[in-house]
């Protein structure tokens, strides 16, 4: 029951603090600061440099404000401070009296507002932030209309830094918000200031580029024209652009995103823009930030190769055909098959970046109309095994970050470049919580490893039976604290130390795992050792398994795979090649040409589509893929369709159509009602996508109370209180950051407890014969390979050098450092990689993220030993340190 | 750079000067010979002490600091949380306040008295380290500190066996990479940390979370260096010469168009008139007294009005100014005022950190204005935009009392004082485009800043 006694904004236990802000009596807690009281009582308090998820930095000095303190050796009569103080770091004390308008505050604002103005160049006309600008706003409502400069401005030289990011240092204000924000939440040092006083400018060390999967958050960040999109430079006024609150297809942290579009085209993504002095806008106080696939690679649909109409092959040609009549192909096409070869001759495989009424549908065509459990969607995994380890771990995720935890173990993964923005979330949590984060496993996550209280190495194949382990030590079996410290090479009080860490958590523990290292060669054991490691737990401990496939939860929620007890009967995804060789499967259709792209034998299964009777895709571009189709299905894009999406947490999001379609091209829901009329069923009688949605959930979540409509985020375009854009500016904080939250739109899966025995989580041998280098682990990498960024606009602009990360204890070995160079031997190529030192692999392991330069694991079926050598190395090696391990 | 002897003043005739009492014969950068005049018998009364009984002795003393601020030095040091440790103890020998060249000579020609203080400083606030910050440009006095700090390790003065007491002190001399901001206290730590020298927001103040977020004191090379003096001597005998609040005595450097300049040992309760006419013999062939900066380039301007004024903190805040860091700077009547402005202003630009918005373009703002009136480019409205900027005194204005350090302020002051006093001046160079005082030369540093619209292309830095 809630105290009575607590003020709304407090939680009960936080210490009460009265006082009155602009003559309003008002409560907070003891440790907050002016500004963020303020603003909960609607007193917009003007500011730069304050961020809510950056930390202080107090130079800006627009916050000033007057502050009145009563005397306690004058009676407690109100007394002035001397000077003014800054709302963004002055802490609220008992009795204090806040003007944030009063003749004092408001000197100070046009103050430091003309300061801010003597140097700055209002090139407004031709600067990309005119028109969401805090400087704009701010002169117009804090500013003074005159100026008294007549000194001619500083002027800076324009850096060519980054490919990405546009630095424009006439207009910077100085307020370190983009350094702040590589420093404390991208984890980088890579932004700095430079020179000292009035001449000191932003910049990046040694002109190098932001690189950083993170980075272009610093666009938002920027309140003024200093740091603009390169991409979008140019290209629009804000104000022209339609707005549409929808999600990223890229990122399975359920990143949700702002498409600003015109005429049909995309022009930016951005976080979700939010409602601020009436108007939505990005720059303001963003908090949600999202990764640079997201932000820079959605505008794939307008590539010059979009097919936008469906064709069918006349002899040799594939030529534009109806819609309709596509449809009608595809479905006698398959039903031809069927009837030949029985039902089980066919296949369907959806994109992992599908939507769920998608995979719902394509689902309920193979089951309900063919009858065959030939669907999957786990195109990406390295073996069958693999595939089906994910579907057991999927069966259990049952964590979020919603709130937090007290503890987290993560285990093998590269987790900020498989799911950034949910990679930085819970980085975020335990830096500023101090909640440990311990990571155990061959390899860790280089950038959770700052932060990470425990680290544990073991050896590749070695992390489950380190798991087993583990569970029988926190159910109080001391005998392996010895047998541990030797897998994990480390001093028994360590490993005592962390079970008593792991039994001490008393509230919500997570286990994490990533479903990408090594693209799940060892899950087959590493995922039941983990989920027995979960149950040994017990108490408040939750599972969350990540994968990149941006839809993954939301195509295993609908069944868009095999069922368990089919598994091994039928064909998944992994097998797809086998099969049709083999003349199993003899008629396939892939919904998204970028299923097959994204499979690690994508050569083989290309190369095998030729032996189909009847191969049917649905896709937007003219490719490899799709010419040698026998129908082509002209897909709409994540533009121009609506769907819902599911994430790593659980979380629903909705995908929304930004302008509607594009020339002949349709959502695939609408082909998969098509062909499943057509081949005789007549379940599929949806009349729109929201139909679809209500079966599906009424199916796979009876209990879920929301709408599709209400899935979608407030913006401009679902706001009826905005009826001019432009107008009105109020100084309410109209912005709610529960409106961004999907309110019971939220999944959990409950498997049954798993037990390992011993012989899962035996130790997998790792190859030690002719073994004269490092074992190579990899995983997949967001900037990779990857069908559709392959028609990103910035595809070029990319930071796609391939690299390895190393052990600093291999890297002293090697005489190697950070930014060296190297060449390793992957079946027999000789790839040239970049070196990374860090605490991401453990010594003797080398971590290549998969994709990046056209290295081919395609081969690979194991952790295999490779050769590093050192090209260009410092002088400490070739001083005769050697150059190989 | 040497002590100045003293005349022989009735006023100054019972006044015993300790900090360096006879430079001439008197060698004592040694140990040895340190030794030999009594050297660290004040860490043998420290070690037989409590060490609230030695925070009390410097409170009853009365020792203000000497770096600028003047702040209770007993008082600071009882600020700091009871039972935090580790806590540590910071020596400022940042000396970069235009005018002040006190604790060069005290850190070069004798060593061991700092270190004798730091000893019983640290004794005092239950520190076991303490770092001397040195400026950059100091390379001798960091030589001679870190000769004479291995003397002590040595000897057994230093280190975890203090003087035999099983008590621990360890030093740390490091060298300032030359940035006068460095000097302000939470610059200072940043800098020692290894970051950019940029000040800290306060609260909360170095006391409860400074270096390392430990607790730490900071002071004066001359406030430590006092502390040892008073251990030794009695705090009776540090207020034998007191001007109201001021006690003790303090190194005075008179730079400027005085006869005899020099830096002098002198209790504080001499007028401004004796320490120029007697003390540092008169104006240079004789001229008149134009003006006096008293405390270091930052404080207020003194006209010749108030040479009756004491010079001791309370006697120069009794006419608008501050004695500082007891860096007097003299000018005689053929001193341009707008010329010596544009000199403090170039100043206070090139060294603001640029941290925040009211001092680095305020700092900025101001120089080109009163550049350009020196230049003989002056407008109508140039001196009220002055004032406006600068604002008339403390916490008015743009800058002052906004800005995240003392700096800010110290960038206004000279403004606004030079406009107090010499309104004007200012006015007839803008009048007649020009100026009347011969005699200039131009050493300003950044002549490019207002002459032309540059390409900035610094070159310290890539770009
Ligand atoms: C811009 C600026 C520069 C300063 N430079 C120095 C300096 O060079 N040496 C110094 O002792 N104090 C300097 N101070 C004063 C210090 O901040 C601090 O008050 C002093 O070191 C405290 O020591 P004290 O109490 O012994 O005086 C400076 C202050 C400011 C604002
Ligand atoms: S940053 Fe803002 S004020 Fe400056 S030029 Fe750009 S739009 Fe105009
Ligand atoms: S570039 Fe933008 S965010 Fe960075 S300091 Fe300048 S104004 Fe602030
Ligand atoms: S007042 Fe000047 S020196 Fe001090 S923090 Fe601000 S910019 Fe830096
Ligand atoms: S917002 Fe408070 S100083 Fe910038």
């Amino acid at each position: 029951m809630a105290d009575q006694s607590v003020h709304p904004a407090l939680k009960p236990g936080d210490e009460e603090i009265k006082l009155v802000i602009n003559g309003k009596e008002v409560v907070g807690k003891k440790g907050e600061t002016i500004i963020s009281v303020a603003a909960r009582e609607d007193y917009y308090i003007p500011h730069y440099c304050w961020h809510p998820a950056l930390s202080v930095a107090g130079n800006c000095r627009l916050c000033l404000v007057e502050i009145h303190l009563p005397n306690p050796r004058n009676d407690n009569k109100l007394a002035p401070l001397p000077k003014p103080a800054i709302a963004c770091q002055t802490p609220i004390t008992e009795g204090m009296h806040v003007f944030t308008d009063s003749q004092l505050a408001k000197e100070c604002q046009e103050g430091m507002m003309e300061f801010l103005l003597v140097n700055h160049p209002l090139d407004c006309p031709i600067c990309d932030r005119g028109g969401e600008c805090m400087l704009q706003r701010y002169s117009m409502e804090y500013g003074t209309p005159h100026t008294r400069m007549r000194d001619p401005k500083r002027k800076y030289l324009k850096p060519e830094a980054d490919p990405l990011i546009d630095i424009e240092r006439n207009r910077c204000i100085m307020c370190t918000r983009c350094v702040r924000f590589c420093d404390e939440v991208a984890g980088e040092h890579v932004m700095g200031v430079f020179a000292r006083g009035s001449d000191n400018y932003i910049g990046t060390f040694g002109q190098g580029p932001v690189a950083n999967i993170l980075s272009g958050n610093v666009i938002d960040l920027c309140p003024v024209g200093c740091l603009t999109s390169k991409p979008f430079r140019f290209k629009a006024r804000v104000w022209e652009l339609l707005q549409t609150q929808s999600t990223s297809i890229w990122d399975a942290s359920g990143s949700k995103v702002t498409h600003w579009t015109r005429n049909g085209r995309l022009y930016r993504t951005t976080p979700p823009s939010r409602k601020y002095h009436g108007v939505y806008t990005v720059n303001e106080d963003t908090e949600e930030f999202i990764d640079n696939i997201t932000r820079f690679g959605s505008d794939f649909p307008s590539h010059e190769n979009r097919w936008d109409e469906s064709r069918v092959k006349f002899g040799e040609n594939l030529l534009p055909a109806a819609f309709t009549e596509a449809v009608r192909r595809v479905a006698t096409g398959l039903k031809k098959v069927a009837d030949e070869h029985g039902p089980d001759s066919l296949a369907i495989l959806v994109s992992p970046r599908s939507s769920m009424e998608e995979g719902y549908l394509a689902q309920k065509l193979a089951r309900d109309v063919i009858g065959t459990e030939n669907i999957d969607w786990r195109v990406s995994f390295q073996t069958a095994e693999a595939a089906e380890a994910a579907a057991q771990a999927f069966q259990h995720a049952n964590g979020d970050l919603e709130d937090g935890f007290d503890a987290v173990v993560v285990l093998n993964g590269d987790y900020l470049h498989s799911v950034p923005a949910f990679a930085m979330r819970l980085k975020e949590h335990a830096r500023l919580t101090g909640k440990p984060i311990v990571q155990i496993g061959h390899h860790h996550d280089a950038f959770l490893a700052p932060h990470s209280k425990y680290k544990f190495h073991c050896a590749p194949g070695s992390t489950a039976k380190a798991l087993q382990l583990l569970s029988k030590g926190v159910g109080g079996d001391t005998s392996v604290v010895s047998e541990l410290a030797k897998i994990f090479s480390t001093e028994s009080s360590r490993v005592e130390a962390l079970i008593t860490l792991l039994k001490g958590v008393e509230g919500r523990g997570l286990v994490l795992q990533s479903l990408e290292d090594l693209n799940g060669l060892l899950l087959p054991n590493e995922v039941p050792a983990a989920l027995a490691f979960v149950g040994a737990l017990g108490g408040g401990w939750k599972y969350i398994p990540t994968l990149r496939d941006r839809n993954a939860f939301g195509l295993h929620a609908v069944g868009a795979q095999p069922k368990a007890d089919a598994e091994g009967k039928s064909v998944n995804a992994r097998q797809l090649a086998d099969a049709i060789e083999d003349g199993t499967i003899k008629g396939l259709l892939v919904l998204g040409a970028d299923a097959l792209h994204h499979s690690p034998d994508r050569e083989r299964l290309l190369a095998s589509l030729g032996k189909l009777d009847f191969y049917a895709v649905s896709d937007l571009f003219d490719s490899d893929y799709t010419r040698i189709a026998d129908v082509y299905l002209a897909a709409a894009s994540h533009l121009e369709k609506d769907g819902t999406f599911c994430d790593v947490e659980g979380n629903l999001a909705r995908l929304a159509s930004t302008e509607g379609l594009v020339g002949g091209a349709r959502p695939e829901w609408e082909m998969l009602t098509g062909i499943a009329t057509i081949m005789g069923s007549d379940n599929f009688a949806y009349e729109t996508v929201e139909d679809v949605f209500k079966e599906m959930m009424s199916v796979i979540a009876p209990d879920f109370k929301g709408t599709f409509k209400k899935l979608l985020l407030a913006g401009p375009r679902n706001d009826n209180s905005i009826k001019d854009p432009g107008g009105a500016r109020t100084h309410t904080k109209d912005y709610n950051p529960g409106d961004y939250r999907t309110d019971g739109a939220h999944f959990r899966w409950t498997g049954e407890p798993v037990a390992i025995d011993d012989q899962t989580a035996a130790p997998r041998s790792v190859p030690e014969s002719g073994f004269d280098g490092f074992l190579l682990t990899w995983g997949e990498h967001v900037q990779g390979d990857d069908y559709h960024l392959n028609h990103a606009s910035i595809v070029e602009l990319l930071q796609k050098a391939p690299y390895v990360e190393l052990n600093p204890v291999d890297a002293v070995k090697l005489g190697a450092e950070t930014g060296d160079r190297g060449t390793l031997d992957i079946n027999g190529e000789s790839y040239e990689v970049e070196l990374k030192v860090c605490e991401g692999p453990a010594p003797g392991v080398v971590y290549l993220p998969a994709g990046l330069g056209g290295i081919k694991l395609s081969g690979l079926t194991d952790t295999q030993a490779v050769k590093l050598e050192v090209v260009k190395s410092n002088a400490l090696a070739e001083a005769g340190a050697g150059n190989t391990a | 750079m040497t002590v100045s002897t003293l005349p022989d003043l009735p006023a100054l005739a019972e006044f015993e000067r300790v900090f360096l009492p006879n430079i001439e014969e008197d060698k004592t950068e040694t140990l040895e010979e340190y030794l030999k005049v009594g050297g660290y018998e004040a860490v043998k009364i420290a070690l037989a002490k409590k060490p609230e009984e030695i925070t009390e002795i410097i409170k009853d003393s009365g020792l203000r600091g000497r770096g600028g601020a003047g702040f209770p030095t007993g008082m600071k040091w009882s600020f700091l949380p009871k039972g935090a440790h580790p806590r540590y103890l910071t020596i400022n020998a940042d000396e970069s306040e235009p005018g002040t060249c006190k604790d060069r000579p005290l850190m070069e020609q004798r060593p061991h008295t700092l270190i004798e203080g730091i000893i019983c400083s640290c004794i005092a606030i239950e520190s076991e380290k303490a770092f001397i910050y040195i400026r950059g440009e100091y390379y001798k006095s960091a030589k001679v500190m870190q000769d004479a700090v291995d003397e002590a390790y040595a000897a057994g003065i230093l280190g975890d066996n203090v003087m035999g007491s099983g008590k621990r002190v360890d030093v740390v001399v490091h060298r300032g990479a030359g940035a006068y901001i460095c000097g302000e206290e939470t610059a200072l730590l940043t800098s020692l940390e290894g970051y950019r020298g940029y000040p800290k927001l306060k609260p909360p103040f170095p006391a409860i979370k400074g270096l390392y977020d430990k607790p730490t004191i900071i002071n004066n090379v001359e406030t430590i260096v006092s502390v040892g003096w008073i251990l030794k001597k009695g705090a009776d005998w540090f207020k034998k010469f007191t001007h109201e609040r001021s006690t003790g005595q303090r190194l005075l450097c008179v730079s400027g168009h005085v006869k005899k300049p020099g830096v002098y040992e002198l209790p504080m309760t001499l007028t401004l008139r004796e320490i120029i006419y007697d003390v540092c013999g008169g104006m240079r062939n004789d001229h008149d007294l134009k003006f006096i900066i008293p405390g270091g380039s930052s404080v207020p301007w003194v006209l010749p009005e108030h040479l009756d004024a004491t010079w001791s903190m309370e006697g120069l805040a009794a006419v608008g100014s501050s004695l500082g860091s007891a860096g007097m700077m003299v000018m005689d009547h053929t001193v341009c005022p707008v010329w010596a402005l544009a000199n403090l202003s170039a100043f206070y630009r090139h060294e603001s950190c640029g941290q925040c918005t009211p001092c680095r373009e305020g700092s900025a703002w101001l120089q080109k204005i009163v550049m350009r009136i020196e230049r003989g480019e002056g407008e109508e409205g140039d001196l009220e935009t002055l004032r406006a900027i600068a604002g008339t005194g403390p916490n008015t204005g743009m800058i002052c009392g906004k800005s995240i350090c003392a700096l800010g302020d110290a960038a206004a002051w000279p403004v606004s004082s030079a406009l107090n006093c010499f309104w004007d001046d200012f006015e007839e160079h803008i009048k007649t485009k020009g100026c009347k005082y011969k005699n200039k030369r131009y050493w300003m540093q950044d002549d490019r800043f207002v002459n032309e619209t540059y390409e900035h292309k610094p070159s310290w830095g890539h770009h």
